[in-house]
């Protein structure tokens, strides 16, 4: 070895500054965010129903993007090389959150909007096929922790995706409705709250602070009781979150559950959460799903329709996208306000060639 | 095959064991120091840079093989040094063993491109 040391030092004497710049840039992260192209998963791959059904000739895929916080100088710089990519300043309510936080809530809005996708397809299919099982026992309320600030007092104590199960308020009232616990507290007090996970349930004491400034964000979700359905599907693990695939899932379950395969042999994708009334909403990175999308060479791609409670609106976003990539989004690019709009839409196309 | 089993016993006839391994682990230092920035560099091109997911992998085998490649001639190079007089074919040696090496790397590659990547992409 040191011979070899000796043989090679001048050129690592020459190399030293350089490589230690390199893995500077190649190791230092800073507060941005940069979203990429990702790909398209066939929805089939990801949810099955037990159901039979004719073939699906073609196809429903939801679009995911890579979006990743805090990159390192090196992925900062290579990103201008990119007419896809897009890059923010880290928002400051997100910054706190470790990688690992940022993927359980992730993973937990790709649960929830599965099980949203299974409430929605059920629900219209049960109109069109009447072996279809799903009525009000098919689901159960829960109040889940979607998000901590900072600031909460018990931060590590709580864990996101973890239920709400009650709170101990003022005068000894067990309160359970989320929405009025603020109603059954006095500032400066401390309550007892119970949340339930996986393993076990727990308590914490949270003051009125904690609940008047959003330090610990609940959310309300319904979720299927499997065994109150039929047919049965199952979901296989997957390494993609978040909920923006809701409507693509929603269409494919519901392809699953009808005689009539209204996919026609296209190669559909498209983006838009999926609201339990069947409506679709807005989500990010529309100009790299676009982009992904394009790259995929998917027939029909389904955006969220303008909805005038939004400042900005995806479908104008991705029609941008196209004049800049050089995509026609003439009967490509399709804006959806619900999913009943998406099927009535892909019933009116002529089969694919 | 034969002949090349004997050149490496014949290798630790001459050399030694400590010093073989002693140019071993020399050689995957410096290989070691030129690997941990192109892997580096690889995953964070690959993350902003997925839809040429494929392109990448390719690109990764090519690196990996010249890498290896490197460090199968460091470690030639420092027995060279140990021994300058030494009349073993060690070229010939290490050449087998960069092709070898070589088709490891590709069938991987290969493994990655066809099974796991498209398994990952659920």
């Amino acid at each position: 070895m040191n011979e070899l040391n000796k043989y090679l030092w001048p050129t690592v004497k020459i190399l030293i500054i350089p490589y230690l710049v390199l893995m500077f840039l190649l190791l230092y992260r800073i507060e941005y965010q940069i979203t990429a192209p990702g790909g398209i998963t066939e929805v089939e791959t990801l949810i099955d129903v037990d159901y039979e059904v004719e073939d699906s000739k073609g196809s429903f895929s939801s679009t995911y993007v890579i979006s990743f916080r805090r990159p390192t100088f090196f992925q900062f710089i290579i990103n201008d090389f990119s007419t896809y990519n897009q890059v923010i300043i880290l928002p400051e309510y997100y910054r706190h959150y470790t990688d690992s936080e940022t993927r359980q809530i992730s993973y937990l809005q790709k649960m929830t909007s599965v099980d949203a996708s299974i409430i929605v397809a059920y629900e219209l299919a049960s109109d069109q096929n009447d072996d279809i099982v799903f009525d009000e026992s098919s689901t159960y309320r829960v109040v889940l922790v979607t998000g901590k600030a900072e600031d909460l007092s018990q931060y590590d104590a709580i864990g996101l995706g973890d239920e709400f199960i009650s709170m101990i308020g003022e005068n000894d009232v067990v309160v359970s409705d989320f929405q009025n616990l603020e109603d059954f507290m006095i500032e400066g007090e401390t309550y007892q709250f119970t949340f339930e996970n996986e393993e076990s349930s727990y308590q914490v004491s949270l003051s009125k602070a904690d609940i008047e400034d959003d330090l610990l964000i609940l959310n309300e979700y319904l979720l299927v009781d499997s065994s109150e359905i039929y047919p049965q599907y199952s979901e296989k693990e997957s390494n993609i979150g978040g909920p923006s695939g809701g409507l693509l899932q929603t269409l494919s379950i519901y392809n699953m559950l009808v005689e009539e395969d209204i996919t026609k042999g296209y190669k559909i994708a498209g983006t838009g959460t999926i609201r339990y009334d069947g409506t679709v909403g807005y989500v990010g990175g529309i100009k790299q799903k676009i982009a992904t999308a394009y790259l995929n060479d998917v027939d029909l791609f389904f955006i969220p329709d303008i909805d005038e409670r939004y400042s900005s609106h995806n479908y104008l976003e991705a029609l941008a996208a196209c004049e800049e990539f050089g995509i026609d989004p003439e009967g490509w690019l399709i804006p959806v306000g619900t999913v009943e709009q998406a099927i009535s839409y892909l019933e009116g196309l002529d089969p694919h060639e | 095959m034969n002949k090349y089993i004997k050149t490496w016993k014949d290798i630790k006839k001459v050399f030694g064991i400590k010093e073989v391994l002693d140019a071993l682990f020399g050689s995957l230092l410096y290989a070691l120091l030129v690997l941990t920035p192109s892997v580096l560099i690889f995953m964070q091109v690959v993350s902003m840079y997925y839809h040429l997911l494929s392109l990448w992998v390719i690109l990764l085998v090519i690196v990996i093989i010249l890498i290896s490649a490197l460090q199968l001639k460091l470690w030639q190079k420092a027995l060279d040094l140990k021994k300058p007089d030494h009349e073993l074919p060690l070229n010939r040696v290490f050449n087998l063993q960069i092709i070898i090496h070589g088709i490891i790397i590709i069938i991987i590659g290969l493994l990655f491109l066809i099974f796991f990547i498209p398994m990952m992409q659920i």
